[in-house]
């Protein structure tokens, strides 16, 4: 039975912890800080195996996994962060249709829209998938990348 | 009249229902405004994806710059091995090539004494060759009085027999 879990976690380690590592990289941005996200995701998934019911994938419970221990580690680096980058926003809105490239109204985008936009242009995971690491229903993630779409074809030249 | 483009946005992922696809191409194909979403919306896919693959790899490699050391002492000594190879490739060509040339010189030792030396006669075809006691510098300067004289560039072994035999 052990030798089982333990095997299949090894499996689950060499098909996803690439996709694990990209996911804490976008999230934490911060090489050493990814590479260390995976090992405890990994940990982490070893120990509540069993309680694992199969009701999404794999996958996406990893990355579900990923996520949390994400978020929860940059807890306390974003709140340091979020006073040096309050001031950002406003010097942007002055010149708002200026010329703003693409690439900075990308860099520009909430944290929740950077996510969502993330999964799917670079990791490329269905809407379900999707739905699933971000605990949300479908018809939300086809609405949030709407938005953002319609938001940002503006800055496209 | 109603614009698709919420329907494009999810065409563009692939994620629109077959059931709408008819119904967003009918509407694509009359409105130039839609088509226009469409095109504008595959730019964006493109040009964000480029975004998140060029700030991935930034991300990426800020690590290399600690180990870059390490990664600079692999390239170097790989290119080193590879250079070793070749250096030992080609020391063993140039040996090779050696031991032929003193197989030649064997052969051209292996000559008999003329009385005649320095005139040189070319005979057709070469012939055995019969040992004689010989001093060598004579023998060497035949050789090279020869050698000097052949019009083409390329001196054979044949040639040198042919010499040798020649001037019996």
């Amino acid at each position: 039975m052990i030798f089982e879990k333990k095997r299949s976690a090894k499996e689950l380690f060499q098909t996803y912890s690439g996709d694990v590592f990209n996911y804490s990289l976008s999230i934490l941005k911060d090489y050493d800080d990814a590479k260390d996200a995976v090992q405890e995701v990994f940990i982490r998934f070893i120990k509540s195996e069993e309680t694992f019911r199969g009701e999404c994938s794999y996958k996406t419970w990893l990355l579900t996994i990923t996520r949390n221990y994400c978020y929860r580690k940059s807890e306390g680096k974003s709140n340091q962060l979020q006073k040096i980058d309050g001031a950002l926003p406003n010097a942007y809105e002055m010149n708002i249709d200026s010329s703003i490239s693409l690439n900075d109204a990308l860099a520009e985008l909430s944290k929740d829209e950077y996510e969502i936009f993330y999964l799917r242009e670079y990791a490329g995971y269905s809407y379900l998938e999707i739905a699933e690491i971000l605990k949300i229903s479908v018809d939300n993630v086809k609405v949030k990348l709407y938005r953002v779409r319609q938001r940002l074809r503006k800055y496209l030249k | 009249m109603k614009h698709y483009d919420f329907e494009i946005s999810l065409f563009v992922d692939g994620e629109l229902a077959e059931e709408d696809k008819e119904k967003l191409f009918a509407h694509m194909a009359a409105c130039k405004e839609c088509r226009n979403t469409f095109e504008e919306y595959l730019r964006l896919k493109e040009k964000s994806k480029d975004f998140f693959i060029q700030k991935m790899d930034k991300l990426k490699n800020k690590d290399a710059g600690k180990n870059k050391f390490y990664k600079i002492s692999f390239y170097a000594s790989a290119a080193a091995a590879v250079i070793l190879i070749m250096l030992l490739a080609g020391g063993k060509e140039r040996t090779a090539y050696i031991a032929k040339t003193e197989v030649k010189y064997d052969t051209v030792y292996v000559s008999e004494k003329s009385e005649s030396a320095g005139q040189i006669k070319k005979l057709p075809a070469p012939q055995a060759v019969k040992k004689k006691e010989t001093s060598k510098q004579d023998e060497d300067s035949k050789i090279i009085e020869y050698v000097m004289s052949l019009p083409s560039e390329k001196i054979t072994e044949a040639d040198l027999v042919k010499q040798e035999n020649g001037s019996m």
